[in-house]
């Protein structure tokens, strides 16, 4: 197996400078997205967009002390072990690589949107023009060259890290720990549990997660199982079974018709011969 | 009422006819262009049509599929209010009729079937299952299209009954077509000008024929001069 690659991001050390939003559209050629009106506010974008794959969201709170916040991440896929957006796309276009990427193949994509609708975290966005979902492919095509992707590359405050899965748990552990020694007594590693991974993106948060918008246990719905384990195989065999017993049926029909009407040529059985004829 | 050419019985208006067929038809439209997400072996119909043309085919004819019964129920009030009061009063009747039809199905005749209203038993758990079944489809269909406006765990809930609802109707829709087409061919023509051949009633729906005539609706002599010429 591939050796596993991570990317962190290290929310306090995050300045919220924006640099690796821009960096990400520099590198998959993305327009401008000018679609949210300014509510003054420095969140730009409300949510991800076809041509946002990474947004750094800037959510405002005050604490329990009355104290203001802002609650600062870089939103992006996370990259999940267990990707719900591949394992229910009805195309098989959304492939979790051997070192860790969840990549869509755009020529297989037919643009159903599922991956969003199965997705913990609504990630995927439908490129309305191409009619292709859309969403962050952790830069894999420069990974497979050895670089950094685009927005790790460029980070200005050492806040997004990206390497090996060991490399990477070990500064996280480092970080939480020092998070901890501060005082922050909600701090914790979201997408590991500092051994194991359960997505290839993962965060130091300072606060709990919910603080930043992401669900304390993001899981796969047992609907998209429901849906293909469960009646995908039926309705196949449902509907093939059903125009196959259909037309065995109706052989069976008229085998049993034309004895009939060889046994005696009753009223009956021409009435509804021409009556049928006449259809 | 009286019978048409002496030998036809009217059974179904017009309008009720028309939203028969706009019901159908933008049913299996809609199987059939949803099909290919359901199933690998169909995706040629996206590769020929373009995933995007079908999926916006979808919805469109989802919309007609959605609001056709309600103007059904508007205009063709009569024939809709009998389909609900029959499904409403099923009865002990019914259930025996479909248990024992089995045979008919492969053309065998069975002796001893209660005679049957407007619609039979089998009729009815028809009736009764698509109602359901529809209802579902188009309700879960147009939430699966405006999914914006849903909670994030629903929606792949969604299109697992989506689907496990377009799959039973499917099939249940391919029974109905062959006990029309080739178990009673002689019920096509009701769905077709509206009335049906006096002695197909006779043999199907007796107690139908017997309502009318205690309704008054149709003399006891103009049936019975109808069906001798069947004697
Ligand atoms: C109000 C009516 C309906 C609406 C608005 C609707 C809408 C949808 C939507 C939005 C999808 C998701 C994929 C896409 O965008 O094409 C879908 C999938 C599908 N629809 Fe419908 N639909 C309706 C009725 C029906 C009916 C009556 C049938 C057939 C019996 C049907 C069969 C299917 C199938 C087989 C799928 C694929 C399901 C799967 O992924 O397993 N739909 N429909
Ligand atoms: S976050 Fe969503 S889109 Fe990204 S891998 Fe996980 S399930 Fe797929
Ligand atoms: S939109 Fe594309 S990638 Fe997403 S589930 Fe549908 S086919 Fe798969
Ligand atoms: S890994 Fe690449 S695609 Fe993903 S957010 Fe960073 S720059 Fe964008």
């Amino acid at each position: 197996m591939a050796k596993e690659v991570v990317m962190l991001h290290d929310v306090s050390r995050c300045s919220g400078c924006r640099a690796c939003m821009v960096a990400c559209k520099q590198w998959h050629d993305l327009p401008a997205d000018m679609s949210t009106e300014f509510e003054g506010e420095y969140q730009s974008h409300k949510d991800l967009t076809s041509t946002t794959y990474n947004l750094v969201k800037f959510n405002e709170r005050l604490d329990s002390k009355g104290k203001f916040h802002w609650d600062i991440i870089k939103y992006q896929c996370m990259h999940c072990a267990v990707p719900g957006c591949a394992e229910g796309c009805p195309k098989h276009a959304i492939t979790k690589l051997e070192h860790g990427p969840v990549v869509i193949n755009e020529d297989l994509c037919v643009g159903c949107d599922y991956c969003s609708m199965n997705c913990p975290f609504g990630i995927p966005k439908l490129d309305e023009k191409k009619h292709k979902s859309t969403k962050c492919d952790m830069c894999y095509d420069r990974i497979s060259e050895g670089m950094m992707p685009s927005c790790a590359k460029t980070c200005t405050a050492q806040a997004i890290d990206f390497g090996y899965k060991d490399k990477m748990l070990e500064i996280a552990n480092k970080r939480l720990a020092e998070l901890k020694a501060e005082g922050h007594e909600d701090a914790c590693l979201y997408g590991t549990d500092g051994e194991n991974l359960t997505a290839n993106m993962i965060y130091v948060l300072p606060e709990k997660p919910s603080v930043y918008g992401l669900p304390e246990q993001p899981k796969v719905s047992d609907g998209m199982y429901l849906w293909r384990d469960v009646i995908k195989p039926i309705g196949k065999l449902a509907s093939g079974g059903a125009l196959l017993g259909l037309a065995g049926m109706m052989i069976v029909h008229s085998m049993v018709k034309s004895q009939d009407e060889e046994k005696n040529t009753d009223e009956k059985g021409d009435h509804i011969k021409d009556e049928a004829d006449k259809e | 009422m009286k019978l048409i050419k002496n030998k036809y019985i009217p059974r179904h208006t017009k309008p009720f006819i028309a939203f028969h067929w706009i019901n159908a038809i933008s049913f299996m439209l809609l199987f059939f262009s949803g099909l290919p997400l359901l199933c690998e072996g169909f995706g040629w119909i996206y590769d020929y049509l373009g995933a995007e043309n079908v999926q916006t085919f979808h919805h469109i004819m989802g919309v007609i599929f959605f609001i056709n019964p309600y103007l059904g129920l508007v205009f063709a009030w009569k024939g809709y209010r009998r389909m609900i009061s029959e499904v409403a009063t099923f009865s002990k009747r019914d259930l025996t009729f479909a248990a024992k039809f089995g045979p008919e199905l492969i053309g065998m005749e069975v002796h001893g079937l209660a005679p049957q209203g407007f619609y039979n038993g089998g009729e009815k758990i028809n009736i009764a299952l698509q109602m359901i079944a529809c209802g579902i489809l188009a309700f879960s269909g147009m939430a699966l299209w405006g999914s914006d406006y849903f909670s994030s765990d629903l929606k792949p809930w969604l299109i697992a009954f989506h689907s496990i609802c377009a799959t039973i109707a499917f099939a249940a829709s391919l029974g109905h077509i062959y006990l029309a087409v080739v178990v009673s061919p002689g019920s096509v023509k009701g769905m077709v000008d509206g009335s049906v051949d006096i002695k197909y009633a006779k043999d199907h729906h007796s107690r139908w024929l017997a309502e009318l005539v205690n309704n008054g609706e149709i003399s006891r002599k103009e049936l019975n001069d109808a069906l001798a010429k069947y004697r």
